[in-house]
Order: structure tokens, then C-alpha cells, then sequence
């Protein structure tokens, strides 16, 4: 079920209602979270519910185990059962026809051409993500971090939990798993504020994501037609399309887990405004960089073992992070890139921050940032083309073409010929403004407490506004709205 | 919770209205603006499904306006005909399908069946009032209000972007010609598998209540109704609820007239299937309903007695007589669409070869509200063998900005490109030859980015023959009514260029440039890019002795401007520039003008002296006729 969808807009409403009536009685409140949350997951295809049940099982099973068994070689076969049956969905349904193209293509470098044919295999929807979740739980658990739950209904709804079940927040047991254990008094200003961030999130993805999707997918799926400016407007729409896209997402989830009196994790924190790469993956998909710091990162070694086997490390995260995002070359690359200045980043820190005291220059000028904040959307943008591009070969025709000067395309109005009409490209530049103009507002005053402030027109005024505006210029209707993008990861 | 549950429906109730107010402007604003003007001389238009889709093929039958569209129901005809006989005082005479299935129970999904929705209620949304959209509501909610908000949604973009313009072959009907014909098969068929016939008929009350609805309006705007029965094949399935049907006619339709077709004699290979006729059938019947027309049979008392008579006595000396006229018809239709695209098509003054065979000394494009047109003057003995197994391909790329005014079949991809075949005619006219290509109009888009004309194989496309031509931004001339682009905003350029034209003072002038060109009024503007001039000049064009000239212009600086003169000009000394522009016919306000155009790019904007003459387009060979000198000019 797709949150900008007719259907959720029915399910959400008599889920809420008959979950703040079971309120008060743990259990039913439970089994309700769990049976929406799998009629959820269901609507989309019911027989992958399956492999969210069996992982449930054996991770709640293994957690017990675990928990109860000293013996060191023991308790390394549990977590591997765990992993073994986690990673193992994982890399059947997203990496088997990676890995056979790879090996097929790796024996054609030889002059051997091998006939093996790729399966046709359906990725289950959000599989990277609650993978990723219920592993934090058994890997918490071996390393005696966290107490396993006795309480299975709760570990259930705590793996399937509808809101962030199909692209995260990637949540931690010991964050999300404690809050499955008590009741909620209903809190009308939670409630309110969660339905304002799924507003937000709303307008994000219908408004700016879908309609700049547009011309990303005409430019992107045509790539030996364009240059120039085209490639560059068409990247910078997707850095925003991306952004809006997925934190749009994020921000429904959060909303939605907060009328229901949950608390997810932060995800986004305007990553287009970071002055590095390090700082923009502390801002970027922060439940998935905080997994990997956790669980791959430290158990590689970190920073311990000297600052070269940090670099390899950092390097290995991002490219597995990669191959995290798709199981294609195109993402390995983007990864790699992201690693790539990372490392360089941590390698010349010392020399940075030696220069700047030397030339007095403050980290937190308008200056610094004015030169910063662009120089590191510019790195993002042109790593997002590897992130974008259909195969390999188009991330390359797209590269040689952005060279190409073609700068009078965009007074002679060519630029509208790219899939968004005038109207509509002054729409998305709009819509654009407004929300990064939100989002450096947002940091220094929360919009939220000052709206809350203002008499009741003004309020209701701004909450008929943006229901309209999502109304009238969100993208939706048959055939016109799109999944996430992070639904494919 | 009480709080909320009770803020809650308060801010829906809130957002209804916000909805329910908006929905009202933009439907009106729509409904107000969108020009359902036809032809001046129509006074029979004919409304209806596919039967008389396919049966009327009204450039047959004289006055008459064929606006049936496959699929419609009278609940979606009903503001169709609404607006049409508002807009229109000159029609006399509504002619309204009312045949076997149209009766049926199974109209109720023409109206709110998943598929009607998706398909009409997009286009007449705007058209429909509150009151009868709510049996939309009632009937199938979920779809109803699935594209009530997408309708809504694209309404309001239709509003801020000022577009009015409504494609009528897509949305409002027209004649369709079938050509195949499948009814041997399907009688084949029917005999090894016969359909059961039903036994209880029921009504769709809704569609019929609308049928009278539509009556009364027509009564009530002094319009002559008839309800008209479509020629179908005796076999035809449909016609198993004739008694049924019968009972209706009598019961609720005993006081307006009722023509009887249904028995009309058609052989079956010109029947398309048991409802539908072909071109042939329509060729045949369209007229034969327009003699009957013209004898006066809407006046007499007994019409159906004559139908019923006539068509009983419809032999082979009628058809023979039918197709003699038919001949006629279509020589003088040609000629007379002949003479329209040479008087008002938009000459492209220019020669292509499209092979050593054809070679074209002169090209025109035209359109009327449905088809276009490209006319071909050649060059070339022995065509007809040459073309005998060829046709002409036309590729035309829309910019993208009219991407919504394209078929809902191309919108969706993503080249913008409309492909026909074109249907020929070879005709003489005064010594000279001419091909005219005709292909259906499909969109209202006028300005095309880029058409491309080419030669290929009849029966299959197996690459370009020759030589295609290819022309950038060519013009179809501009048509009013249904069609009109006289309000679209869209070419914002176009537009700001008619504001200038029309706020630029005028000067009479009354010159003869030749004994057949006279020009009583000049008018001097530019914009941002180029200068123009328009004359004013009287009808009828000249066009035989235009055809070969274009006109010059010389421009005199004043001297304080020597050191503002372009690039361009090679003697920097010298203060006279030079042009020479092929007109472009324009019609504004019932005045024809000419525009010249000073491509070359100057900013000078006031001038000492402007000269205008005449001049052989291939060579400047002097003056032709008499020049004419203005001066103190300013084109700002």
C-alpha cells in the first residue's frame, strides 16, 4: 500500500480510530498494530508476508537462545542461523541475478561467452530495510547490548511495524522494541504534529519528488539525446527528487508512528546544506549510516587499527553501501565515490583544520558555508548520476555529454521540451524555493511551535493552504503516482 | 480524541467547501470561455454514438454538422447539445441517434461504468452541472471521485494557463470513416455460434430521462428535434428488443418525429459490422439523406411514410444516380477545397524533389476543423503510374508545451510526434497539377515544432522513398468555432506579437503596388527580436500574381543613427538597409493583412524614410508596379 495512495487514505483512519480505542488494552492494541501491519504489506503481495514471518520467528527464537547460552562457539552458530537466514532472503531475492550477470560478464572479458540466463526473481518490497532491522536485534543481543523480549506479539509488530515496515527508518530493538511494551494516552498535539509532518512529507513526495520525476525519467532514459544543461538540470531535479522522494517517506513515517504515539528516528537533517561529505551522510539516510557504522564499520575495526585500515574500512562501508542501494554496478561506483572523498577528507582533516586557523577562517561564516554548501552539492549531484543512471554505459554518454555547451537552451526555452511545460517547470522551481527556504528557516526556528503560536486563522489558514496546494498541484490520480524509490532498495 | 475527531471534521467540512467553491469557478471559468461556434451555414447538427459516427459523413450532406462520438451516452451528450444550440443561433435542426441499444439497461455503464468515467467524464467534467454529477457520485463513487479530483486538478491548470482550447475530433465527435469491413466473417460466425436472443428487456431510465432532457432544450431554444434510427444489418443482435424498443417510442416519444433508417438497403461490404456502416454505406447514405433533405422531406407531415416508401423503392437507378452525384460532389468539393488552400493556406514558397519523378514547384499547408491539408503543385509526367502504389507519410513533432493537446495515446510517449498516412488526390486546374494530401486532424495543434512529408511504400512502411521534406515550424492556418485558437494564450510570443500589432497606430495609406494589389492601411511594430510591417490590403488576394514576387524594403536612417547601423550592413557610410520578406497572410478583426517581416536584425527604431515594393522572388530585377515611400517612420 503506497502512503500517497486512495487506499491508505481509507486504512489510515480506521486503523487510527480502532487503535486508539484498543489503546488501553496491550495485547489487542499489539495484534491490531500486526494485523494492519501485515494487511499493509499484504495489499502489495501477500505471499512475501512469509519471509517477514519467518525471519520474525527465527530471530525471535535465536534472541532467546542467544540470550539463555554461555558456550562462545554455541552462541557464534545462533547468530550465524540469524544471518544465514537474514542475509540469505536478502541476497537470493536482490543479488542472484547481480551475481550471475557478474560472472557471466567476467568470463566475456576472457573471450568465453557462457549461456546462463538470468531468474526471474520479484525483490520483495522493503526487504533491505526490515533485514537490516530485525538483524540489529539478534547482533544486539550477541553482543549482550540488549535483553531479548519475551513478549513474541510484540517482537512481531516491532519487525512488521507498518509505518517505516517498506523503506525505514531502520530502527534499533533497543529504541523502537520498548515502546511496543506500554500504552498511550491519546496527546491531541502529538496527533496534531504527526498529522502536520505527514502533510509535509505528503507535499515532498506529490508535490516536488513525482512532478521533477518527470523530467529526471526523460532526460535519464534517454541519455545519448541530451547535454549540457539538460544533464545538469535534469541531476540537480534529481538530487531533489531523491531527497524529497525518501524523506518525504521518512517524514510520513515519523507523522504516522507519532499519532499513533511512537517515536521514530530522525532520518533526514537537510543534507543538502552539509560543507562535507562526512558531515552530509551524518545528515543523509542517517538510520542506514548508523547501521553501518554499528554493524560494519566498528566490527571491521573502525578507527583502531591505524589510520590506513580506517580508510580501508570507511571505503569497504560505502561500497557495501552501495550495494546496499541496488544490486548493480552503477551504485557500487556511487558508493565508492562517497567513500572515496570521505577518505580523502579524513586524511587531510588535520591539514584542513591547520588552514583554516592559520587563515582565521570560521567554520561557521556565511562565506565558508556559501562556498562549501555548493562545492559538496555539486560532488553529491555528480555521484547521484551513477546513482541514476539506467546502466553503466549511460552513466559515462552522460557524463561526456554534460560537457557539451549548450547554455543557450536554456534562454530559448528548449529546457521546456524536457517533459515539464513551462507552467510546470516554474511549479517545481517554486515548489523548489520553498522548501529549501523551509528547511534553513526550520533549523533556526521550529515552524511548528511558531504556527502553534499564531491565533486559530492563521493556523487553520496555513493547514487548508498546504492541504490544497497537495490538492491541486500534487502529482496523483490513475496512472500518474509513483512508488518511492527507496521501495526498489 | 473528542477534540480532535471534532477539529477533524471541521477542517474536512472546511476543505469540502474550499474544493466545492473552486470547483464551481473553474467549471465556470471553462464553460464560459471554451467556443463551441460552428460553421455560420450549419443548420442540421447530428448527435449520437457510433452508429451515426460512422454513418453521417457530413462533407456529403449540405449544412449539416455531424458531432456523434462512439460510446455516448445522452447523459454525456446532454451539455454537448446544451452548448452547441446556445452558441449556435443558426441551427435549425437537431437530428438525435435513438436506436435498439440505446434503450438498453447496459446504457447505465455509457455513464458511470469505470471506462466511461475514465474516458468522458475527463473531457466534459467542466460541462456537467453539480446536480447530474452527483448520479455519477451515487452510482460509482470510488471511480467517480478518483478522477472528480483529477479532472478538478487539470481543470485548474487548464484555468491558470488560460487554455480554452478543446480538441473536438478527440473529445466532441465527428464524422469517422470506417474502412474496412468485417460483416461476412461476423455473419460466419454468427451461424456457427448464434447469439441467444434475450427474452426480458430492461430499460436504462437514467440515459432515457436524459434523452428527454435534451428534447425539452431543444423545444425550449426553438430547435426541431428528430429522433433518427441509424441504417443496421437485419442480422444485428441489437435489434432482438425491437419490440421493446418500439413500446418506448411510443410510449415516451409519440410526439417527435421519428426517422426511420434502420431498413435503409446496404450491401454487406458496405457494412463494417451489423451496426456499423463503412464509407462506402456512408458514401451511399449520407447522400441519399441529403437529397431527401433537400426535397423538403423535414416539412411534410408523413415523413416516415416517405422514408418508408423511399426506401423501399431504393434500386440501382437511385444508386447509379446517388453515385453520378457523388462524382459531381466530390469534383466540386475538391475543387472548392482546392480554392480554399490556394486563396488562405499558408504558402511555403519553396521547391523540393521529393524523387526524379515528383518534383514539387510549390507547396501550401490548410486546415478546417477537421482535417489538414498539404498541397502540392508538380512538376512530373506518368504520376499517377508513379504514385500508384505509393502514399505520402507525414511525421509532425509537437513542442512540448502542447503536449496536452495531443491524442491521449501519444501524450503518454515520449516523442511528441503525430504519424498519418495521407489520403491523395490528383487534380488540373488551369494547365497546372496538384496533389492534395488530406489527413485527419487528430489534435488542434496548429504551430507544429517540425512536419516531415514523405514518400513510401502503399501497403507497407519500408523506409522513405526519394526525398522527405522537412519544414520547421510550419503554420496550418487558423480556423475559428470548436477549433479556435483566436483565445489560446499558450504561444506566448504569438500573442504579445497580436497586442503590439493591434496597439500600433495605423496609417492610411490607399496604394496600388500593381493593378492587382491594393493596400488601404499600413501599420509599423516590433518586438524584442524582429520589425514588422503589415499592410491591409483588400480581397481577393492575388495569388496567381504573388506567386512569384516577394516584397522589398528599404530603410532610410536618419544620420544621427550611422554609428547605430548593424553589422550587417557592408557600407558602413551608407545609411539605406535593405530586406526583402515573403508575406504571411493574416486575418484579425474581418481585415486581411499582409506581414512583412525584417528578419535581419537592426536596432534602429525610427526612420527617415521606409520604402515598400514589389520584387521577383529569385532575383531583384528592378521594381514591380509602384513603390511606396512613407516617411518619418517609427516602429517602437
Amino acid at each position: 500500500m503506497l502512503f500517497n495512495s486512495i487506499d491508505f487514505a481509507i486504512f489510515f483512519p480506521i486503523v487510527f480510530v480502532l487503535y486508539w480505542i484498543l489503546a488501553k488494552n496491550l495485547t489487542y492494541r499489539n495484534i491490531l498494530i500486526l494485523a494492519s501491519s501485515y494487511l499493509f504489506y499484504g495489499w502489495w503481495d501477500w505471499r512475501f508476508l512469509f519471509l517477514i514471518i519467518i525471519s520474525s520467528f527465527i530471530d525471535f527464537y535465536v534472541g532467546k537462545k542467544l540470550f539463555k547460552e554461555e558456550n562462545k562457539k554455541k552462541r557464534k552458530r545462533f547468530l550465524s542461523l540469524s544471518l544465514l537466514v537474514n542475509l540469505g532472503f536478502l541476497i537470493y531475492f536482490k543479488y542472484t541475478n547481480f551475481f550471475i550477470e557478474t560472472f557471466v560478464d567476467s568470463f566475456k572479458l576472457f573471450g568465453k561467452d557462457l549461456e546462463i540466463s538470468t531468474l526471474n526473481i520479484i525483490l520483495p518490497v522493503g526487504i533491505s530495510f526490515y533485514t537490516f532491522q530485525t538483524l540489529s536485534y539478534t547482533i544486539d543481543i550477541y553482543r549482550k547490548q540488549l535483553e531479548p523480549t519475551k513478549d513474541m506479539l510484540s517482537f512481531f509488530a516491532f519487525v512488521a511495524f507498518f509505518p517505516q515496515l517498506v523503506a525505514g527508518p531502520i530502527e534499533r530493538a533497543s529504541h523502537l522494541l520498548p515502546q511496543f511494551y506500554k500504552t498511550y494516552k491519546f496527546n491531541y498535539d502529538q496527533v496534531k504534529s504527526g498529522l502536520l509532518l505527514m502533510a509535509f512529507g505528503l507535499f515532498k513526495k506529490m508535490v516536488i519528488a513525482d512532478r521533477l520525476a518527470i523530467l529526471v525519467n526523460q532526460v535519464y532514459n534517454n541519455p545519448t539525446d541530451y547535454f549540457g544543461v539538460e544533464i545538469i538540470i535534469a541531476t540537480i531535479f534529481f538530487a531533489f527528487q531523491i531527497y524529497c522522494d525518501f524523506s518525504g517517506y521518512s517524514d510520513i513515517a515519523i507523522g504516522l508512528a507519532r499519532t499513533m504515539g511512537f517515536d521514530l528516528m530522525k532520518n533526514f537533517d537537510s543534507p543538502y546544506l552539509s560543507k562535507s561529505i562526512t558531515e552530509f551522510w551524518r545528515r543523509w539516510h542517517i538510520s542506514l549510516s548508523t547501521w553501518f557504522r554499528d554493524y560494519v564499520y566498528i566490527p571491521l575495526g573502525g578507527s583502531r587499527n591505524g589510520k590506513y585500515k580506517m580508510y580501508f574500512n570507511l571505503f569497504a562501508v560505502f561500497l557495501v553501501s552501495g550495494l546496499w542501494h541496488g544490486a548493480a554496478m552503477t551504485f557500487i561506483i556511487w558508493g565508492a565515490i562517497h567513500g572515496f572523498i570521505i577518505v580523502i577528507e579524513k586524511a587531510f582533516a588535520k591539514q584542513r583544520k591547520s588552514l583554516y586557523n592559520k587563515l582565521k577562517i570560521n567554520q561557521g561564516h556565511l562565506a565558508h558555508k556559501m562556498i562549501f554548501i555548493p562545492m559538496i552539492f555539486t560532488i553529491v549531484c555528480f555521484a547521484w548520476i551513477f546513482f541514476r543512471a539506467n546502466s553503466f554505459n549511460d552513466a559515462i554518454v552522460l557524463i561526456r555529454n554534460i560537457g557539451v555547451n549548450n547554455i543557450e537552451n536554456l534562454n530559448n526555452g528548449y529546457i521546456y521540451e524536457l517533459g515539464l511545460v513551462k507552467y510546470e517547470f516554474i511549479i517545481s522551481l517554486i515548489a523548489i524555493g520553498l522548501l529549501v527556504a523551509f528547511e534553513w528557516y526550520h533549523k533556526r526556528n521550529n515552524v511548528e511551535e511558531i504556527l502553534n503560536q499564531k491565533p486559530i486563522s492563521l493556523r487553520w489558514g496555513a493547514y487548508l493552504g498546504i492541504s490544497m496546494v497537495i490538492f491541486l498541484f500534487g502529482i496523483y490520480g490513475p496512472g500518474e503516482a509513483s512508488e518511492f524509490i527507496y521501495f526498489q532498495f | 480524541m473528542k477534540k480532535l475527531i471534532f477539529k477533524f471534521i471541521a477542517f474536512c467540512v472546511l476543505f469540502l467547501i474550499s474544493i466545492i467553491v473552486l470547483f464551481y469557478s473553474v467549471n465556470n471559468n471553462i464553460s464560459n470561455n471554451v467556443n463551441f461556434k460552428i460553421n455560420q451555414e450549419t443548420v442540421n447538427v447530428i448527435f449520437g454514438h457510433s452508429h451515426p459516427e460512422t454513418a453521417f459523413n457530413d462533407s456529403l450532406i449540405s449544412k449539416t454538422e455531424n458531432f456523434a462520438k462512439s460510446g455516448e451516452s445522452y447523459y454525456y451528450m446532454y451539455p454537448k447539445v446544451l452548448r452547441i444550440i446556445k452558441q449556435n443561433k443558426n441551427v435549425k435542426n437537431v437530428f438525435i441517434e435513438f436506436t435498439n441499444n440505446l434503450v438498453d439497461e447496459s446504457m447505465n455503464n455509457w455513464i458511470w461504468g469505470d471506462e466511461y468515467i475514465t474516458s468522458r467524464y475527463l473531457t466534459y467534467s467542466p460541462f456537467i452541472s453539480v446536480g447530474d454529477q452527483l448520479i455519477l457520485l451515487r452510482k460509482n463513487p470510488k471511480t467517480y471521485l478518483e478522477y472528480f479530483t483529477s479532472s478538478l486538478k487539470t481543470n485548474f491548470n487548464r484555468v491558470v494557463e488560460k487554455d480554452y482550447v478543446f480538441s473536438r475530433f478527440e473529445k466532441f465527435g465527428g464524422y469517422n470513416s470506417l474502412k474496412e469491413s468485417k460483416l461476412d466473417s461476423l455473419i460466419k460466425a454468427n451461424q456457427n455460434n448464434p447469439i441467444k436472443k434475450l427474452e426480458n428487456h430492461k430499460i436504462s431510465n437514467v440515459n432515457i430521462e436524459y434523452l428527454e432532457k435534451i428534447i425539452s432544450l431543444c423545444k425550449e431554444n426553438n430547435k426541431k428535434v428528430y429522433l433518427i434510427r441509424s441504417p443496421q444489418h437485419s442480422l444485428s443482435p441489437e435489434l432482438n428488443n425491437e419490440d421493446f424498443f418500439k413500446e418506448i417510442i411510443l410510449n415516451r416519444f409519440k410526439d417527435v418525429d421519428f426517422l426511420d433508417f434502420n431498413n435503409f438497403p446496404l450491401s454487406s461490404i458496405e457494412y463494417r459490422d451489423f451496426g456499423h456502416i463503412n464509407h462506402k454505406g456512408a458514401k451511399v447514405f449520407s447522400l441519399w439523406f441529403d437529397s431527401i433533405i433537400k426535397e423538403g422531406i423535414l416539412n411534410n407531415r408523413n415523413k416516415n411514410q416517405i422514408i418508408n416508401e423511399k426506401i423501399l423503392n431504393f434500386d440501382k437507378k437511385n444508386r447509379d444516380e446517388l453515385s453520378k452525384l457523388f462524382d459531381k460532389k466530390t469534383k466540386e468539393n475538391k475543387l472548392e477545397l482546392f480554392n480554399h488552400i490556394i486563396e488562405k493556406g499558408y504558402s511555403l514558397n519553396t521547391k523540393h524533389n521529393f524523387s526524379t519523378e515528383l518534383r514539387a514547384e510549390q507547396m501550401f499547408f490548410y486546415t478546417d476543423d477537421k482535417k489538414r491539408y498539404f498541397l502540392i503543385e508538380y512538376n512530373g509526367d506518368h504520376i499517377h503510374d508513379f504514385l500508384k502504389d505509393k502514399t505520402f507519410g507525414i511525421h509532425a513533432y509537437a513542442y512540448s508545451n502542447d503536449k496536452n493537446k495531443l491524442p491521449s495515446w501519444i501524450r503518454n510517449r515520449s516523442e511528441n510526434r503525430i504519424t498519418w498516412n495521407a489520403e491523395m488526390d490528383i487534380i488540373s486546374n488551369n494547365n497546372r497539377n496538384y496533389i492534395i494530401l488530406n489527413f485527419q486532424k487528430i489534435s488542434e495543434i496548429n504551430n507544429f515544432k517540425q512536419i516531415r512529408i514523405f514518400l513510401m511504400n502503399k501497403e507497407k512502411y519500408q523506409g522513405t522513398i526519394g526525398n522527405a521534406f522537412e519544414k520547421e515550424a510550419p503554420l496550418f492556418l487558423k480556423v475559428n468555432g470548436l477549433n479556435s485558437y483566436e483565445k489560446n494564450n499558450n504561444n506566448e510570443e504569438e500573442d504579445e506579437l497580436t497586442k503590439i500589432f493591434i496597439s500600433a497606430p495605423k496609417t492610411k495609406i490607399d496604394h496600388n503596388f500593381s493593378e492587382e494589389l491594393k493596400v488601404s492601411n499600413i501599420i509599423f511594430y516590433s518586438n524584442k527580436v524582429s520589425k514588422f510591417i503589415a499592410l491591409e490590403y483588400q480581397e481577393p488576394y492575388p495569388v496567381d500574381f504573388m506567386k512569384d514576387k516577394i516584397f522589398g524594403i528599404h530603410g532610410l536612417a536618419h544620420k544621427r543613427d550611422l554609428n547605430n547601423l548593424p553589422d550587417w550592413v557592408k557600407e558602413k557610410q551608407d545609411n539605406k538597409l535593405s530586406w526583402g520578406s515573403t508575406p504571411l497572410r493574416i486575418k484579425i478583426d474581418d481585415k486581411n493583412y499582409l506581414i512583412l517581416t525584417l528578419k535581419k536584425h537592426c536596432d534602429i527604431d525610427e526612420w527617415k524614410q521606409i520604402r515598400v515594393f514589389l520584387m521577383d522572388k529569385e532575383v531583384y530585377k528592378g521594381t514591380i508596379g509602384e513603390a511606396l515611400n512613407i516617411n518619418n517612420i517609427s516602429f517602437k
